[in-house]
């Protein structure tokens, strides 16, 4: 089903809310609403056929200074609510601005299952590496040895590879961007919101106030475009799980001259391919299945039953 | 005699410093505000190796209290804690707990539930655990959350079922206060030591395997019910006990009610946690005007204490029952409808109104309880009418 | 008396915590009810190689070292890997129905 749009392209500003941020001076979301209007301002979206549905979090604030339906769920639960949305409004375009933590721990549950299922949702994950909003813990996507307030001896997990698991789990567009670079994480952005199926967009977002290590200091310099500096063609699954498999390679100080990425952070769309969405799938059902009419014919089904 | 100091202490932290005495063996932690404050204390304790503590850190409430069943019925001595929507999201599992009889204790530093989200304190995510057998204590100030988790380990360890303690979010939580602290030793003498055959069934006998958790066909579930419901009636000696055993090296008796006042009181006002400070204020202010009224706390609020509460208003005229959480039921508030009850017990039947107040942190002041105090009684006198149990305090009209 | 010899315990004799404190318990348990289709053996053909013994998951079919003998109709739930894995195709399912039906048939007469 086609998205509701606009005849003509309203400035990305029409498509911020009266309020402004509550989020620290430097936070790295701010890239993130930038990006994001420019996008909705791009694809000519409508506000009022719009909807950013979010979790529980600082980057779960975001629905708050968007001019579109907002909807802030229960920790974790951003998914399935707009997977509520998308099934009762598949016209209008449905985007999920959520948090590490949000997304990949308390809401883990959902997010292999709606990119398997692909739904046309376009998921924006900030990850700052750490929950932030309850000061300070470690995420799933912490890395190892950091410490957070409920392990001061540093984290004795493995950091998880989320664009691996995301390839892994189906979803049909793979990206990861940086909001210190607003022009790619803008194009990335876009090219997910134009993408038909379910686009997951990892953005190091970094938080200024509790991380001081993956901080915009650290990622200046360090990030490498897989496309257009590796020609890496997200077309080419193989490719791209082999290209994520080393998304974390950064982390690792022995791996700094260790290839593809050479001790940098890979940045750009690892995988795009184009799947038939859930919503189309429905929509076939009901032709399939509906009388063309409307209304189903009783007796034909009756028929079924009589012995 | 025990050692006593007195030091200046935040909730989360009279809470962080008794699980550090009496030393559990695992801890599961998720953030939630105001909870995440005493478990990162506690984190501090667990770094610098002052106690054996396990912790892990988990994915989520569902997973801390299904980490602390898979914990306790393996034998260990448990506890995570939580708050309002976590405590809503690990329902579940509370009800697994119990039905396994596993001792656990859970410390509910109350919130507000969602929708609209608040971080700040009301009763609400307690009244979700209020039918599901869990033992449930209230506590009005740090030092009473400081004893009742002492006193719930130990409870919860005799009871064979699990335990809440209560304490409101940020009122409590993150207010300092003096605390008596006791010695760790005269704590951990108290609790005593952590053996996996405190439960009569642990998974780490590895001589006694067992299954925990089988299916029950409707030939049996109903006789499984009745045997904890049963049991759920012996908590109430058992609680006393433990408070009559406290009182011995704490110089505190406690009792299921705390009763201010009330001896000759006509009109009586029942809270639950922080707000019984107030209350009580507000008895002395209307006492001064030579009115007699009295106040009542909750303090066991599962299993109810329904004779002592019968007892406590079976002089009185009239009852205000001040609820930090609404049933959105038609009839009123969940301590409300437990107080009615409780009467029913007694020849004597006060008048009873409730009233809603707190919700979502909002500020508790005297004016708001002299208000219901003033209500109750024009109400009683038959000055006034009402058309439900029910009404609000502090609402913007 | 619900369900075969399984003896229905009073309240108080549960465990604590309803858990099951012996193994075996599953013995109890008659499944055979559920039977929808019988593996009935055709002992003709029948080589007693046990490897219906090995597969069956439900412990039905009674063994000595040389020899199988017939299925225990008490817990055979007929779910038919015995037929499937059988190499001489000696075990043919048939539906339950039909054989009570027979041995109805023979009891009248």
């Amino acid at each position: 089903m086609e998205f509701v749009k606009l005849e003509t392209k309203l400035p990305p500003k029409e498509y911020r809310s009266d309020l402004e941020p509550t989020w620290c001076p430097g936070c790295g979301d701010f890239g993130v609403v930038t990006a994001l209007t420019k996008a909705f301002s791009e694809e000519q979206f409508d506000p009022t056929a719009l909807s950013v549905v979010s979790g529980i979090g600082c980057s779960s604030r975001l629905p708050l200074w968007m001019n579109a339906f907002g909807l802030h769920t229960a920790h974790g639960r951003a998914l399935p609510a707009a997977v509520g949305i998308r099934l009762a409004k598949p016209e209008i375009p449905t985007f999920v601005t959520a948090g590490d933590g949000d997304i990949f721990s308390i809401g883990m549950e959902h997010f292999p299952h709606a990119a398997r299922k692909n739904f046309n949702i376009t998921l924006v994950v900030m990850d700052n590496r750490m929950y932030a909003l309850t000061k300070n813990q470690t995420s799933p996507t912490s890395r190892r040895g950091y410490k957070g307030s409920l392990n001061p001896y540093g984290n004795i997990e493995e950091p998880m590879n989320v664009i691996t698991f995301a390839i892994a789990s189906g979803a049909t567009f793979v990206a990861q961007s940086y909001s210190g670079n607003p022009k790619h994480l803008a194009e990335t952005i876009k090219a997910a919101s134009e993408h038909k199926g379910f686009s997951f967009v990892n953005v190091l977002s970094p938080c200024p106030t509790f991380n001081k290590i993956d901080t915009f200091k650290y990622y200046k310099g360090r990030t490498i475009d897989i496309n257009k500096e590796l020609g890496h063609d997200p077309s080419d699954m193989k490719k791209a799980l082999e290209l994520a498999s080393h998304a974390l390679d950064a982390d690792n100080p022995e791996l700094q001259d260790a290839e593809p990425f050479k001790g940098k952070v890979p940045i750009g769309i690892f995988l795009k391919v184009e799947k038939e969405t859930f919503e189309d799938k429905v929509a076939k059902l009901k032709e399939q299945f509906m009388a063309p009419n409307g209304e189903p014919n009783w007796d034909e089904i009756l028929e079924k039953y009589r012995p | 005699m025990a050692q006593k100091k007195v030091i200046a202490l935040t909730g989360n932290q009279a809470a962080a410093e008794a699980m550090r005495q009496i030393n559990f063996d695992i801890a599961a932690v998720y953030p939630i505000s105001p909870q995440t404050e005493l478990m990162g204390f506690f984190a501090e304790y667990v770094a610098n190796g002052e106690v054996d503590t396990e912790m892990i850190a988990v994915d989520g409430e569902h997973s801390a209290m299904a980490a602390c069943i898979g914990a306790a019925a393996a034998g260990a001595r448990v506890i995570t804690a939580s708050a309002g929507p976590g405590i809503a999201y690990m329902v579940e599992n509370l009800y697994v707990a119990s039905g396994m009889r596993l001792p656990i204790v859970l410390l509910d530093v109350n919130r507000a539930l969602s929708a609209p989200l608040s971080i700040h304190c009301d009763h609400a995510d307690s009244m979700l655990t209020r039918d599901s057998s869990w033992i449930s204590l209230f506590s009005e100030n740090a030092q009473e959350a400081y004893h009742n988790i002492i006193m719930a380990t130990k409870i919860s360890e005799k009871a064979l079922f699990p335990i809440i303690v209560n304490y409101d979010g940020y009122i409590v939580s993150h207010s300092i206060e003096d605390v008596e602290i006791l010695d760790d030793e005269t704590v951990r003498n108290f609790v005593g030591p952590s053996d996996i055959h405190r439960i009569p069934y642990p998974l780490l006998d590895i001589k006694k395997p067992v299954t925990y958790g089988a299916t029950a066909q409707p030939d049996y579930y109903t006789e499984c019910k009745y045997q904890q419901h049963v049991d759920f009636l012996k908590v109430y000696d058992i609680v006393r006990e433990v408070f009559d055993e406290f009182a011995e090296i704490a110089d505190v008796k406690y009792d299921f009610i705390e009763e201010y006042k009330t001896d000759d009181a006509e009109y009586i006002g029942i809270s639950m946690g922080s707000s019984f400070g107030t209350l009580k204020d507000v008895v002395d202010i209307l006492r001064e005007q030579g009115k007699k009224v009295g106040a009542i706390k909750i303090r066991l609020f599962r299993p109810f204490p329904v004779k002592e509460v019968a007892e406590a208003l079976s002089k009185a005229k009239g009852v205000a029952v001040l609820d930090r959480a609404d049933s959105f039921d038609g009839i009123g508030g969940p301590l409300f409808k437990d107080i009615s009850t409780a009467v029913m017990m007694s020849q004597n039947r006060p008048f009873i109104h409730n009233f809603i107040y707190g919700l979502g942190g909002r500020e508790v002041k005297e004016e708001d309880f002299l208000k219901a105090f003033d209500r109750l009684e024009r109400l009683e006198k038959g000055i006034e009418t009402r058309d439900r149990f029910v009404e609000y305090l502090q609402v913007r009209e | 008396m619900a369900y075969g010899e399984w003896e229905l315990k009073p309240w108080h004799e549960i465990p604590v915590g309803s858990i099951v404190p012996e193994a075996g318990s599953s013995k109890v348990n008659k499944t055979g009810s559920w039977r929808m289709l019988r593996p009935v053996l055709n002992y003709d053909k029948c080589t007693h190689c046990l490897i219906c013994w090995i597969f069956c998951p439900d412990d039905s079919i009674p063994v000595s070292p040389q020899e199988r003998f017939e299925t225990d109709f008490e817990y055979c739930k007929g779910c038919g890997i015995c037929a499937v894995e059988c190499p001489y195709n000696a075990l043919e399912m048939v539906p339950e129905m039909e054989v009570k039906l027979k041995e109805l048939e023979e009891q009248l007469g």
